[in-house]
Formats: structure tokens, sequence, C-alpha cells
């Protein structure tokens, strides 16, 4: 008994031994992009430089921030990420309820669209996005950068998944009280199904946040511009920009992290909420 | 719940207000304002950006013009080819830093203004003759001058003179020739007691860049890689020069057979020569800055040689102008299309090439900038700059890089081909056989959707 306890705890041991190195082999470029972002450029240069900063500096941060308008930037990022997510919680939420709930001709059908929407690459849609939003005058607003994030058809899919968990007994009980469809909706499933909200919500967030080629499309002016974009104008092929570079992904990548930090238990419980019902 | 019901809804009103607020900006009278779209990074984006500054505060306000300074980075071609592509005219730049590649995109738009119809047009004085041959030819697409060059480079081969000191040779000992860089190369390695490199006897990308400049050499009328004269005179469809990019994978297989010889990493290679780790490297006199700056700091001593060639005495080719453009559009607004014309003169006057060549280590596309004292001054100060400039006069105006639209497609086939024939796992027949099998396969893809 006492060995198979202690052949437990080893196994243990040795499993979190294993976690925490691949854990830090995942984080080692962010450690190593971290550690840069605070080392002077004559050891970055170096052939024999080591990890960690032979001198602490400040003057990467001073050199992205003096380069390039970054606060401007995340404030962009920033209102456009959170300003389209709770709009695509609502949009997706709304459609997933009638999915779940609601019987009408070519229900399946739609939900199909909504599903080939996934196969559908980026890339193939933006000359199409770029002439409609163009043509709306859309260039150059916030609204323009916003306007195809506004609804997400694997949104959809998850939130409708995790409407299919609930409990139809619920559901009948709140009609026979005499509940509409939309107080139901929004007094009852949508506070039961926080995590998944949460986890629609910050999966969106951190998606609008990194894109780059959209916002860079329909921005011209250097005020209108995102984070993303922002960091390629510290790169130079020519120069020796990493310090500065890295300095400014560590600054970008804060609100995502602080996110991640926050409501890191939601997104693993959304996950597996939603994955539960086909 | 109803907290979080008012968020959404201010959060939607807020929205539609932004969608409904689509007026057009007002100009102020008199003014003419035009875009300015450029894809110039790092320290250079910042003289780019100081140089549109200095346009509008000089010659800008005596025309009353103002050029607005927008960066679009790496990707200001795909940019350009969506307006093209959806007509955006309202969106369109007025003047766009372009590189060769997009000539034909530009052709096939009404939008962009044929530079050679604007000669003598408005306050200009700069004429066609004051620009080099080379640029004038770079951007020439089916008998067109389509784009203005504004920045040009050239290949040059950077040499540790340090390092030669250390192997008894001296600046008088600088290779002219592939067989010289293997002879000196080999000198250079060091290897420390477990054969680890300490230093590599030459940094050599093998890509599309560094292949059509070493290949580009060949002959005395030079070689192109592609027929319809380099894809100048129209789409390319075929590769024309498979003896001549044998002989580069052959020079290139015999290198990679010595170890420490050859470094064939394209990453931060102004730097890896700066610190020592690559005796000699293959790259663009746009590192010229880069590399005094550095130099300057650890005290290494260091010379550009010109790009080494097959053949003394029958490889004239010369080497192939690097860099880019201005492109200028017509989007129906005449006042628009004067002052990007005069914006575009401005550029290539002889002080302001000469201006923004010293200050990115790129050269001058008029010849007059070599004619100023300042100039003169910085050229005698920096001999890696007056190599190249000789390199640039010297080089055959019809030695270009390829014109074609899926360069980075074709880059990565002859990156993807190098790499195996160090590894060893092809032969430079192979190698060639296959980037000219896969080239191929690219234009006609490309051409059957771009006819």
């Amino acid at each position: 008994m006492k060995t198979r306890i202690t052949r437990r705890n080893a196994f243990s041991a040795l499993f979190q031994i294993f976690c925490i190195l691949v854990g830090l082999a995942i984080m080692f470029p962010l450690i190593y992009a971290f550690f840069i972002s605070f080392m002077g450029a004559e050891q970055i240069f170096s052939i024999t430089s080591g990890l960690i900063p032979e001198r602490w500096t400040t003057e990467n941060y001073v050199a992205a921030f003096a380069t390039a308008p970054f606060l401007r930037f995340m404030f962009n990022s920033f209102f456009v990420s959170f300003i389209s997510s709770l709009i695509r919680i609502l949009t997706a939420s709304l459609a997933a309820f009638a999915f779940a709930f609601l019987d009408f001709p070519g229900k399946k059908v739609l939900f199909y669209l909504v599903i080939a929407t996934f196969l559908i690459p980026g890339d193939v849609t933006l000359a199409a996005n770029y002439r409609t939003i163009a043509g709306l005058h859309l260039i150059n607003k916030y609204s323009g950068i916003m306007a195809i994030y506004l609804v997400n058809g694997m949104n959809i899919f998850m939130i409708r998944q995790s409407f299919k968990t609930f409990s139809t007994e619920i559901r009948d009980a709140s009609y026979v009280d005499g509940c509409s469809n939309f107080r139901f909706f929004w007094n009852i499933l949508l506070p039961s199904n926080y995590q998944i909200l949460i986890t629609v919500f910050i999966t969106s967030f951190m998606g609008v946040w990194n894109s780059y080629l959209w916002p860079l499309m329909v921005t011209n002016k250097t005020s209108m511009r995102t984070v993303q974009v922002g960091i390629t104008m510290l790169n130079f092929a020519d120069g020796n920009p990493y310090g500065p570079i890295m300095a400014a992904s560590m600054v970008v990548i804060i609100p995502s992290f602080l996110i991640f930090l926050f409501f890191r238990k939601q997104i693993v419980a959304g996950m597996m909420a939603g994955g539960v019902k086909g | 719940m109803k907290k979080i019901f008012c968020i959404l809804l201010v959060a939607m009103t807020a929205v539609l207000a932004l969608f409904a607020s689509g007026s057009k900006e007002g100009e102020d009278s008199g003014v003419v304002t035009i875009d300015v779209w450029h894809s110039m990074e790092g320290s250079n984006g910042q003289v780019m950006s100081s140089l549109i500054q200095k346009f509008n505060e000089t010659k800008g306000k005596e025309l009353g013009i103002v050029a607005n300074d927008v960066f679009q980075g790496s990707d200001t071609a795909v940019k350009l080819k969506t307006c093209i592509q959806t007509n955006d005219i309202e969106n369109m730049p007025d003047v766009c830093q372009i590189y060769n590649a997009s000539l034909p995109v530009i052709d096939a738009t009404n939008c962009a203004v044929d530079i050679d119809s604007m000669w003598g047009k408005g306050s200009a004085s700069v004429e066609k003759t004051d620009l080099i041959d080379s640029g004038i030819y770079c951007y020439t697409y089916e008998g067109r001058l389509l784009s203005m060059p504004f920045n040009t480079s050239t290949i040059l081969l950077y040499c540790n003179l340090d390092a030669f000191a250390e192997a008894g040779l001296s600046e008088a000992d600088l290779p002219r020739t592939w067989d010289d860089v293997y002879e000196i190369g080999q000198k250079l390695i060091k290897l420390d007691e477990d054969g680890n490199v300490l230093r590599y006897g030459v940094n050599w990308q093998l890509a599309r860049y560094e292949l059509f400049d070493v290949m580009g050499v060949i002959g005395e009328n030079g070689t192109a890689f592609a027929d319809n004269n380099n894809g100048r005179d129209g789409l390319v469809s075929k590769v024309i020069c498979r003896d001549e990019m044998l002989q580069v994978f052959k020079m290139w297989e015999k290198f990679s057979k010595v170890p420490g010889l050859l470094n064939d990493s394209g990453s931060d290679q102004s730097g890896n020569f700066a610190s020592g780790l690559n005796a000699m490297a293959l790259r663009s006199s746009a590192g010229i800055g880069a590399i005094t700056q550095m130099t300057d700091a650890n005290g290494m001593h260091w010379a550009a040689a010109k790009l080494p060639v097959f053949n003394v005495e029958t490889d004239k080719g010369g080497a192939a102008l690097g860099g880019a453009s201005l492109a200028m559009f017509d989007r129906g607004d005449e006042a628009k299309k004067n002052a990007a014309w005069e914006f575009i003169m401005w550029m290539v006057s002889p002080e302001v090439q000469a201006e923004w060549a010293m200050a990115t280590g790129y050269l001058p596309v008029n010849k007059k900038s070599l004619e100023l004292d300042s100039y003169k001054e910085f050229v005698a100060a920096s001999p890696a700059v007056s190599v190249a400039l000789e390199q640039l006069m010297e080089a055959l105006p019809s030695t270009q890089e390829t014109v074609m639209n899926m360069q980075d497609e074709i880059s990565g086939y002859i990156k993807t081909a190098a790499t195996d024939v160090k590894n060893g796992t092809i032969s430079a027949e192979e190698a060639v056989d296959r980037i000219i099998a896969e080239s191929e396969q690219a234009f006609s893809t490309y051409n059957r959707a771009n006819q």
C-alpha cells in the first residue's frame, strides 16, 4: 500500500516536472522577448550574449514610444476589440437562441450556412469586404474596422452548443409561467450560460486585438492605426530594431495577458461546456 | 443583468453613431492635399517622414500643396492592389512607393500616370536624362516608364579586414571572383577545438535577390532569369538561364562541402557581419549605414568589394538595381495630379536625393547629386559608398531583377533548393531543374488568372 502511494507520488512529481518543463518551453519565446526588451543594444548584438540583460535599461521602451504613438494605437485597438466583442456576443447569442430553441422552416439550412462560413479563409473575402466598406465611405473610421468583426459563425456555433445543454424542463416551466421568448433568453438563459459568453468575449477580443491585415487595409491615417500595424513601423531589416520591437510587443501583450489571467478558469470551463453536446 | 443590457445598448448606439458619421473631410480652400504611401520602416521611415515634412514646409508651402505621410508597411503592394482591383479611386494614394514586382499591377490600371507624359510640366527642373539609366530601365514596362526611380541600392561583398589581417591578407586581396571568395573564405574560417564554427568564411544567402544578382553578371550582356525581356515586355512564362543558374549552384555546392565556409542565414546580416560571426557577407548596399554605425562602436575594420563574378574577362553584366520607386495616380482631380508630380520632382531633385542617400545608405537616382559638395564629402568619408556607386554606374542598364508578381514564391523555391543542396540531399542539377519546373508552374498559374 505504502509503496503504491510513494510510487503514485513519484509519478505525480515527475508529471509535474514534465508539465513545468513543457510550460517553460512554450513560454520561452515570451520570456526571452521580455529580457530582450530590457537589454542594451550592445548585448542584443554580441554573439555571446546571454539570456538575461547584463545592463537593465528602459531605453528600448523609450525608443518604441518615440517612434510611433503607441498609446493612441492601443486605445484604437482596445476600442475596436472591446466594442466589436460586445456586439459579437449579442449577435451570436441571439442567433444561437433561434438555432437552439425555435423551430422555423429552413433552420437546418441556415445553420449549415453558418457552419460553412468556417471554411472560407479570410483572405478570400478581403477584396470583397474592402469594396463594401470603401463603398460605404467607412475607410479611416472605427466602424469600418469593426464592421467585419461584428458577427462570427464560430461564436454562434459555440453558444448554440452551450444552449443545447440547457435543461428543457426549466424552459418548459418558464413558458408555462408565461415567460416570453426574449425574457427567457435574457433573464434565464444568458445568466446561466455566462461562462460561454465570457469565453466568446475573450476569444473575440484577442482575435480582433491581434488582427493585422484588415485594420491596415481600411485605415490610411496614423491616428487610426491599431497596435499590430504600429509594431511594423519599428521593423527595419537594415538596422537593429529588436529591442524596441520586443518592448512594443511586451506592451501590446499586456491586455491579452490580463484578460487571460483574470478569466482563465472561465475559458477552460466554457470550452468544456460548449464541447459536450452536439 | 439590466446593467449589462444598458452597456450593450450604449455600445450599439455608439457604433451606429460611428456608422452614421460618414461625412467627407473638407479641405482648406487653395491647398491641395495629396496622400503619399510608403513602406520605409525604422530609421529609413523616419527619414522619409522628415523629408515629407520638409516638402510641406518648403516647396509645398510655396505651391499650396500638403503631402500626407502614410506609412503602409511591408503590405503596401497588397493594399495598393486591393484598391486597384476594387477600383476604389476615393482611397487610392496620389503617390505610392512601389517595387518593380508591382509594375504589371500598375500597368493594368488606367489610374496610373505614365511618368513620360509628365516631363516638363509644373515647376519641375529635373529631366529624364538626369536620372541613372538603370533606374529608368528598371521601371520601364512595355516601353512606358510607369514609376519614378526613388531609392536604389546594389549588392556588395562586405569583408572583415581584421579577419583578413589574421589570415595574412590585406585590403589589396579583396576577392574579385567566386573562386577568390572560395579560396580566401577558407582561410578566414575559425573553428574551436570541438569543430564548432566561431567565424564563418562567408555569409551568402541564396534566394531570389542574391541569385538574380550573382547570376545576372554572367556573360557579355548579363543574364536574365525569365523571358519577355525579364518580365518588362509582358508577363514572364519561361526560365531562360539554365546553364548560368547551374553555374551558380555548382559554386554553391562547392562552398557547401567545406565545413564553416558558408553561412546561408538571411537574418540580421549586418549585425552578424559587424559582430564578426561572418568574415564576408553578400548583402545590399543599404546595409552600409547600419554596418558603419555598428563597426564604429566596436572598432572593426572592413571594406566593401564589388559583387564577385565567375570570369573577370567575360562577365560584364554588372549588378542589378535594387530598391523602389514612386508611382503616381490620377484620381480624376487635375490639381492633385499636378501636386503629385511636383512632389515626385522634389523627391528626385539633386539636393533631396543627396540628403536621402546620406541619411539612409541608399544611392542617389539623380546623377547631379554626385556633383554636390555635401555628397562628395560624404562619399570621400565612406569608401564603401564609392564602391557601390562605381558598381551602380558600371552595370549594364539591362541587367535587372525580373519583374514578376509572384516573386516571394519564386524566392521560396530558390531558397529551399539552395538549402537542399547545402544539406547534400540533392545535386546542383536537380536543384536547378526543380526551380525551373516550380517557377514555370507558378508563372503559368499566375498568367492564367491575370491574362
